[in-house]
């Protein structure tokens, strides 16, 4: 880039380092994606446990969340939080939100369940749902991102 | 959509780099700055100074791995300002889209 760009040469210089970073961000991390999708079904599946247990086991679910995302801001050399551009964030609000009616779920498991076996079976079936949930609502935000930055990997 | 200002501190090429890379995130690493304009240390820690002292963007220390590493980011006024500078430039690059600005005069 010259030291006094035109408009034009500003522009350009300005896409051509966004698309760096976001050419970073766009290709991925399976292992990230099963983290996440794993600490995740822990949360979902701690909540089918009694008091204190299940709170504890939001609590170590946000902490190693926070782990795994520093983690992956150092390997990358950015941090994202998900919520841009505009697309990509109603995908990474609304896996936040399938979230919550797993939780409620293993709530009232831990309520109504008439045996134990009928509550790991219960716990066990909501997390794996949440796991699956997770890992696709994940690559979708990752296609999401690329198309709507317009990198391609 | 911002309203279109020029910006002198963000459009050096460096500073215009740097910005447009945190516009992308939330923090950028210092290393991965330097590396994606290809400057030196010194080079990229001055156009963060001059960025800083703007108001424009906050600088974090982090102790990781025995090291310290430097993350960027953009404060919400360095965002605005870089939102108004890029408009600006759209404005003006969509004037002198026909005829270049300069070309065409010898004087």
């Amino acid at each position: 880039m010259t030291k006094d760009p035109t408009p034009a040469e500003a522009l350009a210089a300005i896409q051509r380092s966004q698309q760096d970073i976001q050419r970073k961000v766009a290709a991925g991390s399976w292992r990230y994606d099963i983290g996440y999708s794993a600490i995740c079904a822990m949360m979902v599946g701690t909540q089918a446990l009694d008091m204190p247990l299940s709170t504890l086991g939001v609590a170590v679910g946000v902490l190693l969340l926070t782990v795994l995302f520093r983690r992956e801001a150092n390997r990358l050399g950015v941090s994202i939080t998900g919520l841009s551009p505009r697309r990509a964030r109603w995908v990474a609000i609304g896996l936040g939100m399938v979230l919550i009616p797993l939780m409620v779920l293993a709530i009232l498991l831990n309520h109504f369940a008439t045996s134990g076996v009928m509550l790991a079976l219960g716990a066990a079936a909501l997390m794996a749902t949440a796991f699956i949930f997770c890992l696709i609502g994940s690559r979708l935000w990752l296609r999401v991102y690329r198309r709507e930055t317009g990198v391609d990997q | 959509m911002s309203v279109p200002q020029f910006d002198a501190v963000i459009h050096a090429p460096g500073r215009l780099q740097i910005c447009a890379i945190l516009s992308a995130a939330e923090e950028a690493e210092f290393a991965t700055i330097r590396e994606a304009i290809a400057v030196s240390d010194s080079v990229l820690s001055k156009h963060l100074k001059q960025l800083e002292d703007a108001g424009y963007i906050k600088l974090r220390k982090q102790a990781a791995a025995g090291r310290q590493r430097t993350w960027a980011a953009f404060t919400p006024d360095g965002r605005r300002a870089f939102a108004a500078h890029v408009a600006e430039l759209t404005r003006l690059a969509g004037m002198v889209e026909p005829t270049r600005l300069g070309e065409g005069f010898s004087g």
